[in-house]
This record gives C-alpha cells, structure tokens and sequence, in this order.
C-alpha cells in the first residue's frame, strides 16, 4: 500500500504543474493590471512597481523593443510606441510572461508563493498561514454537521423506507441542496442574532461564533450526505449476506449497524473526497458573510484584484487539498471495500 | 483619491424572491404534508407549531421599531473604540499606503510635520511646532518639538524626515504617492534618476530643524504634511526588517498609536503609545479596526452593537437608507466628491459626442435632482459642477453650469443636426463597473435621454480592472468616474482636465483652460486663486468633457455615545482627538 501511495504522491506534481501553468496563463490573458486605479499613479511610479514585481522585464525592453527603455516615458508615448510595432510589442509581453512564469516557477518550488501584488506589506505565505488554519476549523466544523445531520437523516429515511420518517427526511434534504447558503446565512443570523440575540451575527472568536457559519456552510453537503447515505443503505440491506445476517436471528438493530452500514457508507466516502475540497471553495460565501477571516474569500477577491501570486496560490493549495483528499478517500475505501484493491 | 472603494466591494445578498402558487397538492411532498394529518394529526401539530413560532418571531422582527438603527446605549464597556475598517489595508506603511483603509490606520499610527483639525482638517503643529515660509512659498524651516519620539524612545529628527521624504521619492521604493513629493526642489529629478539625492529640496540643519525647498509655489503645501507620504518613517526598523517592519513586533510608530495586532483580513488593533508628545490629550485606550469589505455583514455587527463606528469605508448599502433616514444612530454629511460621466473626445469616438451642443443637450436633459432623490436616497446633491459644493463655503463661486430644461435640449439637438428628420445618431454606450447603485443611476439617464431627447442608450457594465483598463485605453463613449479631492483645492478636481493630465481620459484639450489653471497656482491668495479656478471651470462646463451628475454623501451609522467625532469634507476623523462616553 506504501508503494501505492508514494505513486499517487508522485502523480500529483505533472497535475499540479498543469494547473498551475493553466491559471496562470488566465491570470496573464485577463485585461487590467494589479496597479490600474481610478486615480492612475503617474507613469514612472507604475514602471516602478511593475519592475519590482515583474510585470516589466528590462532585458526583454532592450531586446524586443529598446524604444521603452527612454527615461520619464508617459503611459500616451509607451502607447504609441507599442501599437507601432505591434509584432515586436506583442513579443516583448510574451517575453516578459516567460520571466515571470519562470520566476513565479521557482519560487514555488522553493515553496515561496511570493509577494502578494496588492498587499504591500506582505507575502502570499502570510495569507495562506494565516487563512488556512481558520478555512480548515470551518470545513471540519461544516463536515461534522453533514455528517451527524447527513448520516442520522440517511440512516432514519433507509430504515423507514416509504413511511413519513423518509419522506421528511428526503424533503428536508431535498430543501437543503435547494435553499443556496448565501440565503441561509442572512435568515438564520436574522433570527438567531438579531432577533433572539442567542449567537453573534459575525466574526471569528470561539464556539459561540462557528455554529451559524459551520450549519450554513453544512447544511447543504447534510442534505447530499443523507441522499447518498439513504441510497447506498437500500441498496445493501437487499443483498444476500445481509439476508444471512437476519436468517442466523440477528436483531435488527445489529443487521444495520454491523453488517449493512458498512457497505451502505461506501457512497458517502467516495464523496467525502471532493465534499471537503468543496468546502474550501464553498466558503467563498460564508467567510465573507460572517466575516471569517479564512483563504477561501482570495478566490473572488484576488481575481479581481488581479493579485496573481495570491489568486495563483490558493487555487494551488486548493489543489493540492482536493488531490490528496481523493488519495485518503480512496485508501479509507479500500480499507472498508474487501472488493477494493491497490494497483 | 479614487473612489474604488465602493465599486470593487461584492456584496452577497439576499435576493428577493417570493413564492406564491407554489404548494403542489400531489406528489410526495403533498403527501408529507397530508398523510400525516389523517393518521396521526398530533404528529404534524409539532412542526406545525415550530413554523408558526419561527413565522411570529420573523414578523416581531420586521416591525422592531425604535428610535435608533443599533442599540439605544453603548453595548460594551471599557475604553476601546470599535470601528468598521473597510477592506484589508493594502499597506499601513504611511509612504506606500494608497488606499482609504490604509490611511485610516497609518494616520493614527505616525504623525507629520502637521496633523489634521479634527473639526476643520486644517494643519496644527504636530511634529514641528512652529514653521517659517518664505514669501515666495517656495521655501519653508520647520522646527521640530523636542518631545517628539519614537515608540522605542528615540527621538523623532529632522533627519528621519529628510530620510523618509528621500525614500518615497526613490523609485526603489514604488510608492504610489511618489508624485505628490514631485513638487519639492529636484524632487521628480530624483525620481526619475537624473539628479543625486542631495539635490533634493529637504534637508535638516540640525536634529530639529528642517529646511524644504520647492520647485514651485503649492498653496496647500502645508496642508499637504498631515498626509501619510509626507509624515515620517524609522529608519532604524526599516533597515533592519525590511518589508516586515509594518508588523506589531517590529514596528515603530511616532504617532498617537502603536499597533499592537493585526490579522490578515480580520482586525487590527492599536493601542494608546505612552512616548507620545500630546499622550495626554489621547482618551481612548485602544482602537480596533473590524476589517470586511462585505457592507452587510458591518450593518449587522453594528446593528448587534459590537461597533461604535462602521467607518468611512462602509456604506450602508441603498436599500436600507429608506429605512434609516428617521434613525437617530444615522447621519449623511456631505463628502469632497463628484460622480460624472466621462465623454471620450478621441477622433475616434462617435460623431455626435464630438459636438459640443449634443453634449450640452444631454446634460440639460438630465434631472440630476430626481436622481440625487430617489435613484440615490441619500444625502446626495445634484451637481451641475466638477467641483463639489463644499468649496462655496470657502469662497468659491461656481459658475452655474446647464440646468436642467429639456426644451433648450431638444432645441440645442436640433440644432446640432440630429432629432426627427436630421442626421441618424446611432446608439449611445453608456460604459460602467458592475455594481448595484451605477446600475441604477444608468438606467436613469438610459430612461432621460430616451423620454427627453429619443436617444437609444445602451447599458454596458463591466468588472471593475476590465472597467478600469477599458477607460484608460479610450475604449468607451461614455463612462462613469467618481472622484474625491486628496486635498482641500478645487486644483484636486480641476487638474484632471489639463491636457498633459494621465486623467483626462476624455483627451479633451483646452489651451485656455489649461493657462487659466496654471495662472491660478501662481496666486496665494485664496480669493484670486478660486476667481481664477472659476473662469476655467466656466469653460469646462461649455465644453462639457465630463457630465457631473451628483456630490456623493457621507452615510454612516454613529452610536451617539461616539464624542469627539466631527464630521468633514474628507471623512477623516483623528482618533487622538475621539472618547466615548459610558451611559451610567
């Protein structure tokens, strides 16, 4: 399994070398730049910052094209030289986007995300270490409401087939993959922070101040849990072995909890996989309602910021998460799945 | 400094979507609901009851009343003051810093040569506390206090001004408001790399005196030294930190506050510094600065009482100002600046904007003050000029500008060659960022010119960078702008027009006006400056590059226990001069 695993491991950096080449070519190819405000700084100041964050490449002005290497250039003269030389201006960019690429290339593998385009102060690291540690408790806590709503659900509708138990059961999940949580959230922080004052409406600062978010956030992966859970548990409870199980005089308790329950979760663990990837990326909304100050708002924000070092890195770290999610997915699946085996 | 602050924010909202007719009688969820009922009625009686409570509980909620948006009385104790920071700082370093969340936190962080009137934002002594200028203007000594020290004891001097000066102006450090320093003697020399460090007009005589010289006369150069870019830096800790010298654990500060925490996109806090020259006259013990870009989520923390302040860069979003305009914790003071639409006069743009009478038509067809009213609902002003009416106060008599007479439009239309039976006028694209309130103000013009004038307007609306990008390339016809005086001249607004400006985007060039605002630098007396500023603004208004549709407002939500907090044109509010007082 040690030999299984290292090759999965191995896999992982050609994937992660396409995604990241991928978004960074979309990063490069979206219009606007980091610096561009509505009071544009005076020309020299962008050509500074560009310099020192490798937007310019002086070596690849002076080869493809020399003319903007003239001192106190204005953004109208840089213009004109460029749409003068079309061909060399749009080698001198392709130029300078190999240099940055290479750049942003080998920071990565000396693990450095680099310094981030807007914050001035900081480096990607700092926002990545900082952020991560908060994305990850609210995944967990959001996972462990799916789990303990999603599976209790699932459960409750599998061995009530047909009587009311499933049908509100099914209903409620049914609501729950419906009801988007950037509706969720404003009502049950309307009701249970601003009405009732029972739960803060906001932040990150203990317990008190996760459960909103951490329902919310889990309600919706609850509501796939207790499907999928439901579906897996119909399908076992009518095979053979579990007849068997009932034959030798088991109560029925047992027959589910020991026998069934086993296969019936194989669904819920392959997607437990991606569920935890999709947190991350679910939060997006939550961190931003409840301003939590977790990684997953830099998905939006840093795109249209065009902070590219940022924006880059957590869709990598995000990466790098779902990838090894579905590895430890798979392993668990084996270990519960004697059909299961490890090529 | 621009106005991104507002565009570039991504509310998550709760949209309003009713459901009527929707309750399916058959299928599976009609038979949840009924089953039940037939069998067992007790058993459906509980989620029943739950329903009806959660539906009281909603409508007790909708009509809470009272005479106040947050709580009636403060909701915490102790001497801390909670304040809505906006989006996480850029950079608090006071010579990088570009954005209003990052001033906010460096202005309370370091002092300059001169800080802010609380009530006015006029200069008083801060750092120096005396100054001499020459006749001219173009020549200044400022005397340092000798009380004046860093938060690690060291005395502030003249020096760390010559140094922190010189290193805004190096292009080694990129600040973004290097421009600003330009106008010191050789200071653009420098910047650009023609002219030695030395040759920089600030230099210190001795630790407390500092001496600068000018290129040319600024009137408001004194204003100007309460400004981030201009108040000092440590060296010392800049030397040795490097680019983590901003962090609670290196920093530095000279100011009121040193900083005492700051996690990335949560809070900042800053604590009352003891080396402070004025640390007496400081009330509050601590200030923490609530970092979220997210409008709604500001409203509810205020809303729960957990601020004192959202902030001047928290806006309570539109819908809500219907609602909070007979609320005793909300108040709209009028802010330094202007919403227009830009013109693109490249040779390229469409025939009909290159006339001038078409543009004058379709500002005169505009009812600026139905906009203000009920597209805007704050206390937004209609505008009939660039620059924003908080000047008259000061003495600045506007020129009046087009009004609003949908008649003189047509004729001047007509004239112009276009209308019933002229020349065919196309479609008009109406560029701006993705955002509700521009959205709305667009389709008010799109509806004005239509109804006034039967002009087809069509609507494009963008990202903000592909906006922004999309308007310094003159790729538009029409484009919104928003802008907001640095300091208090109408120069801030009226620069923007200046043929050599990198704001004209328009590239509307105008000789006249151009030596008109050049010949009114030349005067530092303030009612010859602003008659001068007047005649330019006069021909602008003829020319009509930019449309000005309304001065945006300051809304805000203030627990009345916030003393020590006056409202002014920039929003800026020192919070050495800020207490709270506890309701017993």
């Amino acid at each position: 399994m040690s030999r299984y695993i290292l090759r999965r491991l191995l896999g992982l950096v050609p994937t992660l070398l396409v995604i990241f080449t991928l978004s960074f070519l979309l990063m490069r190819a979206a219009p606007g730049g980091p610096f561009d405000a509505e009071k544009p700084v005076p020309a020299e100041v962008k050509r500074n910052l560009e310099l020192q964050y490798h937007l310019r490449e002086p070596w690849c002005e002076a080869r493809f094209l020399p003319a903007l290497r003239e001192p106190g250039l204005s953004t109208a003269a840089e213009r004109a030289i460029r749409s003068e030389a079309p061909w060399s201006s749009r080698v001198e960019k392709l130029c300078t986007g190999a240099f940055q690429y290479g750049w942003m290339l080998s920071n990565y593998v000396r693990g450095d995300f680099g310094p981030s385009y807007k914050y001035k102060d900081r480096s990607v690291n700092e926002f990545i270490a900082s952020g991560l540690p908060v994305t990850m408790q609210l995944g967990l806590i959001a996972m462990c409401f799916a789990l303990l709503i999603g599976l209790g659900a699932g459960l409750v509708a599998a061995t009530k087939q047909n009587l009311w138990q499933d049908h509100a059961s099914m209903g409620a999940a049914l609501l729950g993959i419906s009801v988007p949580n950037f509706v969720l959230g404003p009502v049950l922080i309307f009701v249970f922070s601003l009405t009732l004052a029972w739960l803060p409406p906001a932040r990150w600062d203990g317990w008190r101040y996760m459960l909103i978010p951490g329902f919310t956030l889990g309600i919706a992966y609850a509501a796939y849990v207790a499907r999928l859970t439901r579906g897996g548990m119909l399908e076992v409870v009518r095979q053979d072995f579990i007849r068997t199980a009932r034959a030798k005089g088991l109560s029925e308790r047992l027959v589910i909890l020991r026998h069934a329950v086993r296969g019936g979760l194989l669904p819920v663990v392959s997607y437990l996989g991606p569920a935890l990837a999709g947190l991350f990326t679910g939060s997006i909304v939550i961190e931003r309602i409840f301003n939590i100050p977790g990684v997953g708002r830099y998905f939006v924000d840093a795109a249209l910021n065009r902070d590219i070092t940022l924006a880059m890195a957590v869709v990598v770290v995000d990466a790098v998460f779902l990838l090894v999610a579905n590895l430890v997915v798979d392993v668990i699946l084996g270990l519960l799945d004697p059909r299961v085996r490890y090529e | 400094m621009a106005l991104t602050k507002t565009h570039t924010g991504w509310n998550a909202r709760l949209p309003s979507r009713r459901r009527e007719g929707e309750r399916p009688t058959s299928g599976w969820w009609g038979r949840f609901l009924a089953r039940p009922a037939v069998h067992d009625p007790g058993k459906l009686a509980l989620p029943l009851r739950i329903l009806l409570a959660a539906c009281v509980v909603l409508v007790m909620a909708c009509t809470r009343g009272g005479e106040t948006f947050g709580p009636p009385k403060r909701a915490r104790t102790g001497n801390t003051f909670y304040v809505g920071g906006g989006a996480e700082p850029e950079s608090i370093d006071p010579g990088k810093t570009y954005d209003a969340p990052g001033f906010m936190v460096s202005r309370n962080l370091f002092e300059g040569l001169m800080r802010p009137d609380p009530v006015t934002l006029a200069p008083l002594p801060g750092v120096a506390s005396s100054y001499e200028e020459s006749d001219d203007g173009k020549r200044f000594v400022f005397h340092l206090r000798p009380d004046a020290r860093w938060s690690d004891g060291a005395p502030v001097t003249a020096h760390d001004f010559e140094w922190s000066w010189k290193r805004v102006l190096d292009p080694a450090t990129a600040a973004q408001y290097a421009g600003l320093l330009w106008d010191l003697k050789n200071g653009k020399a420098y910047a650009e790399g023609r002219a030695p460090a030395d040759a920089v007009g600030v230099r210190a005589k001795d630790d407390r005196t500092l001496l600068v010289e000018l290129e040319r006369a600024v009137p408001w150069f004194v204003d100007l030294l309460t400004f981030g870019p201009f108040q000092p830096v440590p060296r010392h800790a800049i030397e040795r930190h490097g680019m983590a010298w901003t962090r609670p654990e290196n920093i530095v500060t000279n100011g009121p506050f040193h900083l005492d925490k700051w996690v990335i996109s949560y809070q900042i806090e800053i604590a009352k510094s003891p080396t402070y020259w004025g640390a007496d006259e400081v009330k509050l013990d601590r200030v923490v600065f609530v970092v979220s870009d997210d409008n709604h989520a500001m409203m509810r923390l205020f809303r729960a009482g957990e601020l004192d302040w959202i902030g001047p860069d928290v806006r309570p979003p539109q819908e809500y100002l219907e609602h909070l305009a007979s609320k005793k914790d909300f108040r709209s003071d009028r802010d330094l600046a202007t919403y227009f639409y830009l013109i693109n006069l490249r040779a390229d743009a469409p025939e009909p904007l290159r006339d001038k009478r078409v543009r004058k038509a379709l500002d005169m067809s505009i009812d600026k003050e139905a906009m203000a009213r009920f597209v805007m609902k704050g206390g937004e002003r209609p505008a009939r000029t660039l620059v924003p009416d908080l000047f008259v106060e000061q003495g600045y008599a506007p020129p009046p500008g087009n009004p609003y007479d949908p008649e003189e439009a047509r004729r001047l239309l007509r004239e112009a060659g276009y209308g019933p039976g002229g020349k065919p006028f196309g479609t008009l694209e109406v560029l701006y960022n993705t955002h509700d309130a521009h959205r709305q103000v667009a389709e008010a013009l799109q509806a004005m010119w239509k109804r006034e004038l039967g002009i087809d307007v069509q609507l494009v609306n963008q990202e903000w960078k592909v906006f922004m990008n999309n308007r310094l390339e003159g790729y538009f016809q029409l484009a919104r702008a928003g802008w907001t005086g640095d300091f208090q001249d109408p120069y801030s607004f009226l620069s923007m027009f200046l043929s050599d400006s990198e704001q004209n985007e328009t590239r509307w060039v105008n000789e006249e006006y151009d030596a008109l605002v050049r010949e009114a630098l030349e005067h530092r007396d303030r009612a010859e400056r602003y008659a001068l500023y007047a005649k330019a603004e006069a021909i602008l208004l003829e020319e009509l590059p930019m449309i000005p549709l309304y001065y945006y407002a300051q809304n805000t939500l203030l627990g009345s226990w916030v003393k020590g907090w006056h409202p002014n044109s920039q929003d800026i509010h020192p919070f050495r001069d800020v207490w709270l007082e506890n309701e017993e």
